[in-house]
């Protein structure tokens, strides 16, 4: 069993690892300042956070990993490849060409499983985008998605072929289907990495992403385990030109799916109205929060949006508050957009939110000039957001 | 003058508050410092300007509405100032500019956040030596976007002030500018009254002698003028609704916060019963009933027609969505909150309540309880969706006749006469074909029965039953307006409630301070 | 029908506040509250015993001995029993650890048909405890649920949504299912209900006492291991576009069509 302990013969109470504890469980004994010591409480998750940050070496985390026995066979990084119509999903390419980069790090190769039931042209489309190697696992009953037998398929991979790394999109069916696998091959996932470092040393992928939503960012490794699974969101990383020169080898792995396993089975596709737009394609967003507030001016920065092409999406307050579908919101609980244009209305800008944009270009317009939102906005319109779209939608008529 | 500017269309939401009396003005300004204003109201003096003080623009009682001349919007003067720390009495105090909106304060004060920039070493000192969350500023008129200038220009109370009192408890000091410009400072315990003369001193030296009108205002909780004798001259301001001074900067004394906040819902099988539960939760000793002894921090009243014009409303507004179902066959409903200093007394308080809510014939199985304040949050949604509820309708209903405004009134009377109000109030309005709901600060016998009239007909019968009860409240020698102000809404009424003779008592007093009549034209005394 | 309610406590809050003053990051004050997300899958516990009857419902958590006030609340809202995984051996748990405790702990009270969790939780905010724990349990999951259409003993039909819009599916129970905030609105409880909530007993089983694999929880049980934390500093330099509202329109749209933001 895992153990942290303050060696107290080393620590001379300076305080430095309190503010490095993300759960407040650093607290200090003793009268005075020679007497001090740190002094763990039972907040402590033992994430370790603390033990860099000691320049003493007074904080001991002992662990006792049971992991992966032949790590050195697990080689290579693999993307998986997600199929919707027939083709690869675009968060597929940009992970490829994020795998690229690290596997020039690694000087190891990048491989893309396909596992789908008809995927077409897919596998020399996902060679032009970097893949090196490409395994084709199809099967008419793997036209749709279904967490079971996908699982069935990647884990018997996995374990034939051995990767050390292995990225998936964390679209709505890869945040499903990573952590079933995961809990398989009793390996470590990560959800919804922003950033994937090379480690060359180690030989280990260091895996940041946001925790407390978006508040604080955490790196972390899988040491002991393989594969080292992590999940991106799309539109995190920006897919590669597509090179049709590239060469790559085809793989086409034989299934022997005896029965189909039917536990959770698709009935049909709803057919929706517009709030089955999918915030994530659009090119321009007009998002709109508290600061926009009734169902009136919601109309206005709708109308507004329609004159620029825009598509409209909204924080999470008006989402909570019932006055915008959910599906349109915007933020580390809602959807990650990466759109050319943002413009942000009456939002204040917290990091939840901030944290699923990552458009090009943000545009700010808030009554607050101390709203957190102008510090990630590019251009900066103090105003009334309502008193702005109607000037704006005069000019946009007028035009 | 540069500081103030023309009146264009594009200031019209500058014309009304939240009751949506349409006012008319000349220009608008929006000063960012205390200078900016003295020159403005020195500017206005000279050409005897008309001067229409905002602040929020959330009142109910169309008192920052515009009556000609200038607007002066106060929303931009919105910094916090500065923290002291009193040792001797281990109080903290914060200073603010009067556009400092209660939300921009709770938050600052919750989070611990607060812009420095600018702030005194003796400021930074002081908040060093507090924690976020420690300390809070307890006034709390239902909308949080209120402005502290305009809470204290009206007296501003809410739920809350059953426990903690209205806002006049919670100001320490002021700083006002006068009508030709000049500025005093007044703090309480240091600047009185000697019997009905007052003293301002002046900024730069000098002083105004003052007398006050020789009458007492109400006794119990009044958004109006403040005359006692020998009293702190802070609250001579409070109340005065911008009328004898402009409100440039105010000292406010912060408590502890509680460290645990709970309330409760329960619905009662009749108005009666309703009323019974409140003595009962006041601590009031009534026979073969139990005793309760725990202090709410506020008690809130809805009658049936409030709940159900929510119900109705929750089907066509979304934002109404999160409302939780309503148990059936109840005939109103009594919110009571506490606020208390540690989570021990819970569990007894409640095993309390319980008996109380059984013994006047409610259900504790279909009392809705909330802990924390995130939980709460939902029971003060649901008592928030009353109001708002009626504003959307008094806009609807606005479209069809232009007259309609908010008929809302905000009457107290003293604790014996609770239910010979409520009785006054249902009786006259069950006698009619209006539409109307009661809800309210029951806590301290302060209604507000709503009329939401359809008609310019309806619109002024329910004026006349607004005089009518004006009246009834003045024979129970209670308030016309507990905590919205009389604005220019209430004006007739509070002719009543003052009578013709100290009404002229007052204007002789306000001459005194602005010998011209720029200040708050049509507030209480037109 | 047996539900299982799979229950976590987080903080009320996810900012992270800077003390003005000092510049560090302040910690007090911040609630503790049942994960938002997990009062959706409480309520719909609750909505499903009161449209289908004959329910029983378990709820289950894996924390500090604190934890128990969160379950004490989901016995206040209706819950028939509430069961806490707490030892120091739990601790440091990543979702994989996490979801292994709480299988183990599942066993040790019975399968039930009916596993339900909230999509994430909001501290952590990674939606891999509910998938992990249906392969640890060795039965089917479905994420996302935004609505339970109908509820028989062997199966729900459910509404889910997906990237591409909403879907209907059919759940074979045993199951895993993990709800969206769409789902419902989660009641209060009752004066009783709290009373009821307060008066319980929560059993507190410790690793022994699920008689689970040590290696397998806790931080030894965790594949992944938090090396860093870190402030992100996100601040982009702005440019101000000034004016009256008018004036501002114009610019900006000026601005952007030559940034190419937008085409004309």
């Amino acid at each position: 069993m895992a153990s942290i302990r303050i060696l107290n013969d080393k620590c001379i109470g300076c305080k430095k690892c309190a503010p490095a504890c993300p759960f407040g469980a650093i607290g200090f004994s003793g009268e005075d300042a020679k007497t001090r010591k740190a002094v763990i409480s039972e907040a402590c998750t033992l994430c370790g956070a603390c033990v860099p940050e000691c320049k003493f070496d007074a904080i001991e985390l002992l662990v006792d990993h049971a992991g992966t026995t032949d790590i050195a066979a697990y080689q290579g990084i693999w993307v998986y490849c997600e199929l919707a119509g027939g083709q690869p999903r675009p968060v597929v390419l940009e992970l490829l060409a994020e795998a690229r980069k690290l596997a020039a790090d690694f000087d190891c190769e990048v491989t893309a499983l396909l596992v789908g039931a008809d995927s077409g042209d897919s596998a020399s489309r996902l060679i032009a985008g970097g893949a090196d190697r490409v395994i084709v696992a199809e099967d008419a009953a793997l036209k749709e998605a279904n967490d079971l037998l996908y699982t069935d398929v990647i884990v018997e991979l996995v374990r034939k072929y051995k990767p050390a790394i292995f990225l998936l999109g964390a679209t709505s069916f890869g945040r499903s289907l990573a952590p079933r696998v995961a809990a398989r091959l009793r390996t470590g996932l990560t959800a919804d990495c922003t950033v994937l470092t090379a480690d060359r040393e180690s030989g280990l992928l260091q895996q940041t992403r946001p925790a407390f939503g978006g508040n604080l960012m955490a790196t972390i490794i899988t040491p002991a385990h393989r594969p080292q699974m992590a999940t991106v969101r799309p539109k995190v990383f920006t897919p590669a030109e597509p090179d049709a020169a590239r060469q790559g080898e085809i793989i086409r792995e034989p299934l022997h799916i005896r029965q189909p396993l039917t536990a959770v089975q698709l009935v049909e596709y709803i057919k929706g109205d517009s709030d089955n737009i999918n915030i994530g394609d659009a090119d321009i967003l007009i998002s709109v929060g508290k600061g926009v507030g009734t169902p009136k001016n919601i109309a206005i920065a709708e109308q507004a949006a329609t004159l620029l092409g825009a598509t409209l999406a909204s924080s999470r307050p008006l989402v909570d508050a019932g006055l915008m579908p959910y599906p349109r919101q915007v933020g580390q609980t809602g959807k990650t957009v990466a759109p050319k244009l943002y413009i942000a209305c009456g939002i204040s800008g917290a990091v939840q939110h901030m944290a699923g944009v990552a458009a090009e270009t943000i545009v700010a317009v808030n009554s607050d000039p101390d709203a957190p939102i102008f510090n990630y906005a590019h251009y900066g319109v103090c105003a009334d957001c309502m008193e702005f779209l109607l000037e704006l939608i005069e000019l946009l008529k007028a035009q | 003058m540069e500081l103030i500017r023309e009146f264009t269309e594009e200031y019209s939401d500058y014309l009304h508050d939240e009751s949506r009396t349409m006012g008319h003005a000349e220009s608008i300004a929006f000063p960012k410092n205390e200078q900016e204003l003295v020159e403005i109201v020195r500017y206005c003096a000279t050409h005897k300007t008309p001067v229409n003080v905002q602040g929020g623009l959330t009142g109910l009682a169309g008192g920052a509405s515009p009556q000609g001349g200038l607007a002066l919007n106060l929303s931009r003067m919105n910094k916090i100032l500065g923290m002291r720390y009193d040792e001797a009495a281990n109080r903290f105090f914060v200073r603010v500019q009067p556009g400092v909106l209660l939300s921009q304060l709770r938050k600052a004060l919750e989070n611990k956040a607060f812009d420095i920039q600018g702030w005194s070493q003796d400021s930074i000192d002081a908040l060093s030596r507090i924690k976020a969350g420690q300390l809070f500023f307890s006034p709390d008129p239902t909308e949080p976007t209120a402005s502290i200038g305009g809470m204290a220009a009206c007296n501003a109370s809410g739920a809350r002030s059953f426990l903690y009192g209205a806002t006049r408890r919670h100001v320490q000091a002021l700083r006002v500018v006068l009508a030709d410009g000049s500025l005093s400072e007044l703090r309480r315990g240091t600047h009185r009254a000697v019997g009905r003369d007052i003293v301002l001193p002046l900024e730069g030296g000098g002083e105004r002698r003052l007398r006050m009108p020789d009458f007492a205002t109400p006794a119990v909780k009044d958004a109006g003028y403040y005359f006692h004798d020998d009293m702190d001259t802070v609250d001579l301001f409070m109340g005065s609704q911008g009328t004898l001074a402009i409100i440039s900067e105010l000292e406010l004394a912060l408590i502890d916060a509680p460290k645990l906040m709970w309330g409760a819902t329960a619905f009662m099988p009749s108005d009666e019963a309703a009323l019974t539960y409140v003595r009962l939760l006041r601590g009031e000793k009534l026979p073969g009933l139990p005793v309760f002894e725990h202090k709410p921090a506020s008690l809130e009243f809805f009658n049936k027609h409030a709940l159900t014009m929510i119900l109705k409303q929750k089907e066509i507004t979304p934002a109404f969505a999160q409302l939780q179902e309503l148990p059936a066959d109840y005939c109103s409903a009594v919110y009571v909150e506490f606020n208390d200093a540690d989570s021990e007394s819970f569990a007894p308080v409640l095993r309390e309540l319980r008996n109380v809510v059984e013994a006047v014939g409610g259900d504790p199985d279909k009392t809705w309880v909330a802990k924390g304040t995130r939980e709460l949050e939902k029971l003060l949604f649901f008592r928030h969706t009353v109001p708002e509820t009626i504003d959307l309708i008094v806009e609807q209903n606005k479209k069809n006749e232009p007259c309609i405004t908010l008929l809302s009134t905000d009457m107290a009377v003293s604790d014996q006469y609770m239910e010979k109000l409520f009785a006054i109030y249902r009786g006259d309005l069950e006698q009619t074909d209006l539409h109307w709901v009661i809800f309210g600060h029951v806590g301290e016998n302060h209604f507000h029965p709503n009329i939401l009239a359809r008609t310019k007909d309806e619109y002024e019968q329910g004026h006349r039953i607004f005089e009518k009860w004006a009246k009834d409240v003045h024979d129970m020698n209670g308030s016309i307006s507990a905590e919205h102000g009389a604005g220019k809404i209430k004006t007739r009424l509070a002719r009543i409630m003052y009578g013709e003779e100290n009404l002229q008592k007052i204007k002789e007093f306000k001459r005194q301070l602005d010998p011209d009549f720029i200040l708050g034209p049509g507030n209480i005394l037109s | 029908m047996k539900i299982i309610v799979c229950v976590k406590q987080v903080p009320a809050t996810n900012e992270v506040r800077m003390d003005p003053v000092t510049n560090t990051i302040i910690r007090e004050g911040v609630e503790s509250i049942l994960n938002p997300f997990d009062a959706f899958a409480m309520e719909e516990a609750l909505r499903l015993r009161e449209r289908h009857g004959g329910c029983e419902i378990i709820t289950i958590s894996m924390g500090i001995p604190s934890v128990r006030g969160i379950l004490q609340e989901t016995i206040a809202l209706g819950a028939d029993q509430a069961f806490l995984l707490s030892d120091r051996a739990f601790a440091g748990a990543d979702t994989l650890a996490t979801a292994h405790a709480l299988a183990a702990g599942i066993n040790k009270l019975g399968a039930a048909d009916l596993y339900i969790c909230g999509k994430m939780a909001t501290d952590g905010d990674t939606a891999q405890v509910g998938p992990m724990l249906a392969e640890m349990l060795g039965v089917a999951h479905a994420t996302d649920i935004a609505e339970i259409e109908q509820v028989s003993d062997s199966e729900l039909l459910c509404r889910k949504l997906t990237d591409d819009g909403y879907v209907r599916i059919r759940v074979q129970l045993p199951a895993v299912i993990t709800v969206s905030k769409e789902i419902n609105v989660p009641r209060l409880p009752s004066i009783s209900g709290v009373l009821r909530g307060l008066a319980a007993d929560i059993p507190v089983f410790t690793a022994d006492d699920v008689a689970v694999d040590k290696a397998q929880i806790g931080l030894s049980g965790s594949p992944t291991q938090v090396i860093k934390t870190f402030v992100p500093d996100l601040t982009q330099h702005i440019e101000w576009i000034e004016g009256k509202p008018a004036e501002q329109a114009a610019e900006l749209l000026e601005k952007l069509v030559a940034r190419r933001a937008i085409i004309r």
